[in-house]
């Protein structure tokens, strides 16, 4: 199943793969959650999530899914949006069709050519703590 | 000890298959006693007769109304007698997901499983704190889920949600996306939906296969179901007509049935 591909290469270098058949939840193209979601094992997002999420394990945002929510995962793999803050225990990686609009906390990141940021970023080896979010970073104003 | 309590018309109608299972269970070494269920049978008193007979493993031969019915007898006089028993079913007419789940898909897999004895324990959905469901509970259209911090709502009109135990979509792509693990101690809530098909296929000749496909996993132990009515009928096993909203909650490894050994498949 192409929603499935975890095994692709960038993710096998950093050593952060989601299996097929043990991701624990799915939130599909045609969901839309809303609140504080919260889960102790693998996320893929395909659909719509406004609120927060926080997992404990690894975390898969799919082109076309749309999360208005501040973002906690232990790993990363972003090709959809993102309209929050990100923090990441440890790897984060934007892949082309990525866009995030808010702040980035991780350890290990990686971007490839074509993903869109806007927000600070502090990549460092210290382990982020949880809850321990950014700086309110002002967007730049649109010129005339 | 077995006891083998067979829905009525599967006398009126299986009459020949019966006899094939009686010989079967002879033939096993299994047979024990046979208790005909009428819609007018006493079920709690045929259960506690069998049990303090020293019968502790409960047969329902039928489909899944009969295995639903059995069951939630049986566990509901658990709860206030506390004792203890195994359930099997010996599949007989269709709908039988429960004995699949079980791995019995036929009569002569029902008579190896329950001479081998081989049992495992699985976990239980309870709906309302009063009905229990082995496979899934399937929540009409219009249905809402809501967990402890946040909601889920489907964009498609067509769905279907279900709170699942065993996989009864048994789709390849669910087979691929996501394993069903019934002693786990989670269910699995489940949105499918079912894929349009666009004017030109339809011109082309593509039809929509009118199967649902399951689409997004929740694990859950405990959730509430909102429907659109008061009343809503819901599919448990069996169907039943529950009041709204309904908490649906896992009973973790409550259930020791009696299952088809793999050594013997």
């Amino acid at each position: 199943m192409a929603m499935f591909n975890g095994k692709e290469k960038g993710e096998k270098q950093k050593g952060f793969e989601m299996k097929e058949g043990e991701i624990e939840t799915i939130i599909g193209a045609s969901v839309k959650v809303e609140g504080d979601f919260k889960s102790d094992g693998d996320v893929l997002v395909q659909g719509i999530v406004n609120g927060s999420l926080k997992t404990k394990g690894n975390l898969r945002v799919e082109e076309g899914a749309k999360i208005k929510a501040n973002v906690e995962a232990a790993n990363a793999s972003v090709r959809g949006e993102i309209a929050g803050n990100v923090t990441v225990k440890d790897s984060l990686q934007l892949g082309e069709s990525a866009k995030i609009a808010g702040d980035i906390i991780t350890k290990i990141l990686s971007i490839e050519p074509g993903a869109v940021l806007h927000g600070h970023c502090s990549v460092s080896a210290i382990e982020p703590e949880a809850g321990n979010e950014p700086a309110i970073v002002q967007k730049p104003k649109k010129e005339a | 000890m077995y006891a083998y309590f067979i829905d009525d018309w599967v006398y009126e109608k299986h009459h020949r298959t019966l006899d094939k299972l009686d010989l079967l269970l002879t033939q096993q070494g299994v047979s024990g006693r046979k208790i005909r269920l009428s819609r007018l049978s006493d079920m709690n008193a045929s259960i506690r007769d069998c049990i303090g007979s020293g019968i502790k493993t409960l047969v329902a031969v039928g489909n899944d109304v009969t295995a639903s019915r059995l069951l939630n007898h049986a566990q509901s006089l658990k709860q206030k007698d506390a004792f203890s028993f195994a359930f099997c079913v010996v599949p007989i007419g269709e709908p039988n997901e429960v004995a699949r789940l079980f791995g019995i898909q036929s009569l002569p897999d029902a008579a190896s499983a329950l001479s081998a004895c081989q049992t495992r324990l699985f976990d239980l959905g309870l709906l309302n704190q009063r009905h229990y469901f082995v496979t899934a509970a399937i929540f009409p259209k219009k249905s809402a889920l809501r967990f402890r911090s946040y909601s889920v709502s489907s964009l498609h009109q067509d769905h279907h949600l279900s709170v699942c135990n065993g996989d009864i979509y048994r789709t390849k792509e669910t087979a691929a996306s996501k394993k069903f693990v019934p002693d786990d101690g989670v269910l699995e809530a489940v949105i499918a939906y079912r894929p349009s098909v666009s004017f030109w296929s339809r011109v082309r000749g593509r039809q929509a296969s009118g199967e649902y496909q399951p689409e997004s996993f929740f694990p859950i132990k405990k959730i509430t179901v909102r429907g659109a009515s008061k009343t809503i009928s819901i599919f448990a096993d069996t169907e039943k007509q529950l009041s709204s909203p309904i908490d649906v909650e896992v009973v973790a490894r409550e259930l020791e049935a009696v299952v088809r050994s793999k050594r013997a498949a």
